[in-house]
C-alpha cells in the first residue's frame, strides 16, 4: 500500500498518495495548470516549463516544473503568483514565435493572456517538446526517432538525417505533435513523412479495396501480438 | 574488418549501453571520425535504437560524424584568447591551408582545424592545441611554422 500524505497547495489541503507527479495530482484536484509536452501515455519529461509552480523551500520560493515533481509529505505548493504569471508568459512567448500558426499554441498562449509575440516568428515550427520521441519509444515502441545536436541546433530527426529504417509509419509521431510540425500524406497507396524520409506501401483490404494501413506497421502488430498471417488481409470492416 | 574492431571495443566495456560515450571515444579513436556504419553496427551490437546512438553522437562537439585528417588542431576563440588575436591566427591559418575560416579539412586530408570556445588556459592565449599538445602565447608565425613540421 502506498502511504497517503497531505500537501497545501494555494493555502488548501490536498491528499494523495506519495510518488505521484504533482502536475497528475493538481489535475485530479482540479486545479489548473498549464501544460504541454505532458501526456498520460508518455513518461514526463518536463522540457516545456509551462507547468512550473513555486514550492516553498526553507522560507524561500523555488521555481519548478511540476510533471517530473514527486511529491512528499508536507509540501507546500503555490501555483499562481506574479512572477509565475511573468515566466509563463515569455515561456509562451517563445513557443508561439517557433510556432505561431498551431492551433494548440495559440489557445494556450491566450488563455495565459498572450496575444502576440516580439520575436521573429515561424509558422509551423518545432518546439522541442519531445512528444513525438517519447511516443514513438513508449507507445509505440519502435524509438524510429531521436533528437539530434543541443542548443540552437537541436531538432528532432532520423538516425543520420537519413531514411528512418525503424519506422513502421504508424504516424503516432504525427498525431501526437501539438504544432503540426511532422506532416504526413497518403496517396497512391504509399505513406509519406518526408520528416523522416520515409515512404511506406500501404496494404490494401482484399475484399474491399481502400488501403488499411502501411505493410510495415501491419506486419509489427502482427508479430507483437502473434497474429495469424492472413490476419490483416482484410480491413476491419470486411472480417468475419 | 571494421564490424570487428567495433566488436573488441563493445567487449572492452562489456557490452554496457550506459557506457556509450565513452564506447564512442574508443570507436573515434581508431577511425579517426565515427563512421556511419560503425555506428549502426555499434547500436545492434549493444541493442540499443540507432537514434539513441546518433543522440549521444551529435550531442557532444567532441565526436565527429564527418571524415577528419591525420592531424587535429584546436584552435582557441575564448573571450580571452580573441581579444589576444585568435581571430587574425584563425584567418591566416584558413587562409594558408585553404580551408573556410570556421575549421575544416584540408585537401589533402593532413591536418582538420576546428575552433573551440576557451579550452581553460586563458593566461597562456592565444591558445592552438596540436594533436593534443598545447601551445601557448601563439601568435600568426609561430602558428603556421607548427603546421609544417
Amino acid at each position: 500500500m502506498t502511504k497517503e500524505i497531505t500537501i497545501t497547495v494555494d493555502g488548501r489541503k490536498v491528499k494523495a498518495a506519495e510518488g505521484l507527479y504533482l502536475l497528475d495530482v493538481l489535475k485530479r484536484n482540479n486545479i489548473y495548470v498549464p501544460s504541454l509536452c505532458h501526456h498520460d501515455q508518455v513518461h514526463p519529461y518536463g522540457v516545456c516549463r509551462i507547468c512550473i509552480v513555486e514550492m516553498e523551500l526553507n522560507g524561500r520560493r523555488k521555481v519548478m516544473s511540476s510533471c517530473n515533481l514527486k511529491i512528499a509529505d508536507g509540501q507546500v505548493f503555490h501555483t499562481t503568483s506574479e512572477k509565475l504569471t511573468k515566466e509563463r508568459k515569455i515561456l509562451m512567448e517563445l513557443m508561439l514565435a517557433r510556432s505561431s500558426g498551431a492551433k494548440e499554441v495559440i489557445e494556450l498562449a491566450q488563455r495565459l493572456g498572450v496575444e502576440e509575440t516580439r520575436f521573429p516568428k515561424e509558422d509551423d515550427g518545432c518546439i522541442m517538446c519531445g512528444l513525438c520521441v517519447k511516443a514513438c519509444e513508449q507507445v509505440v515502441g519502435v524509438s524510429a526517432i531521436g533528437f539530434e545536436s543541443r542548443g540552437p541546433n537541436r531538432k528532432v530527426s532520423a538516425p543520420f538525417d537519413v531514411e528512418a529504417e525503424r519506422c513502421i509509419g504508424c504516424g503516432s509521431c504525427v498525431f501526437i505533435c501539438p504544432t503540426n510540425f511532422i506532416k504526413m500524406e497518403d496517396k497512391n497507396h504509399v505513406r509519406k513523412i518526408p520528416l523522416w524520409h520515409v515512404e511506406l506501401k500501404m496494404k490494401q483490404c482484399k475484399s474491399c479495396g481502400p488501403d488499411i494501413a502501411p505493410e510495415k506497421q501491419l506486419e509489427y502488430i502482427r508479430n507483437k501480438v502473434k497474429l495469424p498471417e492472413n490476419f490483416f488481409d482484410t480491413c476491419l470492416n470486411c472480417r468475419p | 574488418m571494421d564490424n570487428a574492431k567495433v566488436d573488441k571495443i563493445v567487449e572492452k566495456h562489456k557490452k554496457d549501453s550506459c557506457q556509450l560515450i565513452g564506447i564512442l571515444q574508443d570507436v573515434q579513436k581508431v577511425f579517426n571520425y565515427l563512421p556511419k556504419s560503425a555506428l549502426d553496427h555499434l547500436a545492434k551490437k549493444l541493442d540499443i535504437p540507432e537514434s539513441q546512438v546518433y543522440n549521444v553522437a551529435t550531442f557532444f562537439k567532441a565526436f565527429s560524424l564527418n571524415p577528419r585528417g591525420k592531424h587535429i588542431v584546436h584552435v582557441c576563440m575564448g573571450t580571452a584568447c580573441h581579444v589576444r588575436g585568435a581571430k587574425r591566427i584563425m584567418e591566416d591559418v584558413a587562409r594558408e591551408l585553404s580551408i573556410p575560416e570556421a575549421g575544416g579539412n584540408t585537401k589533402d586530408m593532413e591536418h582538420t582545424v576546428e575552433q573551440v570556445n576557451c579550452v581553460g588556459a586563458c593566461a597562456l592565449g592565444p591558445v592552438i592545441i596540436y594533436d593534443g599538445e598545447y601551445h601557448g602565447s601563439m601568435t600568426p608565425e609561430k602558428t603556421l611554422k607548427l603546421f609544417k613540421k
